[in-house]
């Protein structure tokens, strides 16, 4: 890199402190395989179920932050009129599985700045026969014209691409994805909402699987699904006021289409944000009770185990042998010793369902639940600190977006927010 | 004979639709020339088909026939497809090359494209001419069943 970049890399301001935003009334609505309904059922009634956590009118909810692939040819002004509220803000983030932080940091600008008092972050979807097919038939035009034809239709074929080459690079194995699909299944088997929650998933389930595309097997793909995620946003003055407990936000951060020299996707943004990540938090991996990662391949998993600090670039095959991903720490018999990172804690997108940008958002609600101790059979004990991060949106051959944020319960000694 | 005219009309197709830009490659496509963007400015050629020169964000960019060795980064059996020509097929050889003039294109392997051109033979092609991921390939542009602009690729001996 020239001189004149790395001055300009020196001189670059940092995220300013997320201090007095309270996170609260985390939502998981809807969940169905299929549903005729529209998207703005999964926003409405998201938006719905929050407001009555919160005890609150519809019309103290002045901020919306939206992301859906399926509201067209609605948008989030629409809505306004739909759902009959006045707002002062709105954001619409169409950033697919990294949309839920930022949706979040975007809000929490608007709330400490004056610009809303409580902002709704929603993703809601739907799913309806064959609008998956239409979605990645004509995702971008990049697709359009350079994968699709090609039959590499949807993601799964650029993340077989993806996974090939990782696989190739630094010697994991299908075992290895398998271990973190085998562990989200079991902490769905503990989460109702998860739509395979009700089934077990072996490794000889795993390996035997149905072939997709290369490495990538039927346990590796998330399902389509319909459903919302959401959480309102508002100061911790006001949370106070309303009596909601509250998570706060120690750090978040987003980086788009980093490392783009590199001629295939094996880590994202979050190399270039973790450490001051850590840094604004004032604790290190260590300290971060569960990971929650966008998991629409395990692969993704394993480069954002690797990217936010949790093992060095390569060694994620080796970190999921040796650590138990469960929400309780049972290793289950498919890793060794005594380590133990809770990761995907509801089950993730592989096992809960894929309900279009509220993906986007599954990690950040299941966290804010988790920090409010009001996750229920799959509550991890003593959770003070979760890392939250967010991948997507394959425009041609790689994820482009990356976000994360680093949340604690308010019962932890650093929480932020005062 | 109506059994025969009808085939044409019923056989599934690959997906045909492009944008205005990439539907560009056609012309280069029936003659076999590989082309892509470059850039009058920085030279630089640019994939997948774009309105700004990718490095300069220069607008001057024109289709010029592009050096066609590369390396293949990653080779995938795709075992399910959306797409009825492809699942009609499976499994299919799917390509990422980097290109030495720098972009990153996929591409069909030449042994299992189904390009009209192969016909009959590629049930009969040997496992060992499918490139595999760091073998130098060259690529070509060539008209698919659709008729419309895809990437072949083929092992460079
Ligand atoms: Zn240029």
């Amino acid at each position: 890199m020239s001189s004149t970049f790395q001055n300009f890399q020196q001189a670059k301001s940092q995220p300013s402190s997320y201090q007095g935003i309270a996170l609260v009334c985390p939502v998981s609505v809807g969940y169905a395989k299929q549903s005729e309904k529209g998207a703005a059922y999964f926003i409405g009634r998201s938006l719905g179920e929050m407001i009555q956590q919160a005890g609150i009118h519809k019309d103290d909810v002045d901020g919306l932050a939206i992301s859906s692939f399926s509201l067209g040819p609605d948008s989030v002004i629409s809505l306004c009129q739909h759902f009959d509220i006045s707002p002062r803000f709105l954001e619409q983030l169409p950033f697919g599985g990294a949309s839920g932080v930022i949706a979040m940091r975007r809000a929490a600008r608007a709330v400490q700045m004056g610009d809303a008092d409580i902002v709704a972050c929603i993703g809601g979807d739907t799913n309806q026969a064959g609008s998956f097919a239409d979605l990645i038939a004509d995702f971008s035009t990049f697709t359009r014209d350079a994968s699709y034809p090609y039959g590499a239709g949807g993601p799964n074929a650029a993340f077989a691409l993806i996974t090939q080459h990782y696989m190739e690079q630094y010697g994991a194995t299908r075992e290895d994805f398998g271990r973190i699909a085998i562990a989200q299944r079991y902490n769905a088997n503990h989460y109702p909402t998860a739509l395979l929650g009700h089934k077990t998933l072996s490794m000889d389930d795993y390996l035997n699987a149905r072939p997709i595309a290369g490495p990538v097997h039927m346990f590796d793909c998330v399902m389509p699904c319909a459903g919302g995620e959401g959480f309102l946003m508002m100061s911790v003055e006001r949370a106070k006021f309303l009596g909601l407990p509250y998570v706060s936000i120690l750090a978040a951060d987003e980086l788009h289409h980093a490392h783009r020299d590199d001629p295939v996707q094996y880590r994202a943004g979050w190399t270039l944000y973790a450490n001051k990540l850590y840094q604004q938090a004032n604790i290190g991996p260590d300290d971060i009770d569960m990971l929650q990662t966008y998991d629409d391949y395990p692969v993704i998993s394993m480069m954002q185990m690797e990217d936010l600090g949790f093992c060095a670039k390569g060694e994620a095959k080796q970190f999921v042998r040796e650590t138990a991903l469960t929400f309780d720490g049972n290793n289950l018999g498919y890793s060794s010793g005594n380590n133990c990172l809770p990761h995907n804690t509801s089950g993730g997108q592989l096992s809960v369902g894929q309900a279009g940008s509220a993906a986007g958002f599954l990690g950040l609600v299941e966290s804010i639940r988790q920090l409010l101790g009001q996750a229920e059979k799959n509550q991890v004990q003593d959770a003070r600190h979760a890392m939250v991060s967010g991948y997507g949106m394959i425009n041609y051959d790689r994820g482009l977006c990356s976000s994360a944020a680093i949340l604690a319960s308010t019962t932890s000694d650093t929480a932020g927010g005062q | 004979m109506a059994d025969s005219k009808q085939m044409p009309v019923t056989k599934k197709r690959p997906p045909a639709k492009r944008t205005n830009l990439g539907a560009q490659l056609k012309p280069f496509a029936e003659q076999g020339e590989l082309r892509l963007q470059q850039c009058s400015s920085c030279q630089q050629f640019s994939y997948p088909p774009r309105e700004v020169c990718g490095h300069c964000l220069s607008g001057d960019l024109s289709w010029q026939v592009c050096p066609a060795e590369g390396q293949v980064l990653a080779r995938v059996d795709l075992h399910n497809s959306f797409e009825p020509f492809y699942a009609e097929q499976l499994p299919w050889v799917l390509l990422s090359i980097k290109l030495d003039a720098g972009p990153v294109v996929y591409a069909h392997s030449a042994s299992h494209a189904g390009l009209e051109n192969s016909g009959s033979e590629v049930e009969a092609l040997e496992i060992e001419s499918i490139a595999n991921s760091g073998d130098r390939v060259e690529l070509s542009l060539q008209l698919d069943e659709a008729e419309a602009p895809v990437f072949v690729a083929e092992p460079l001996k």
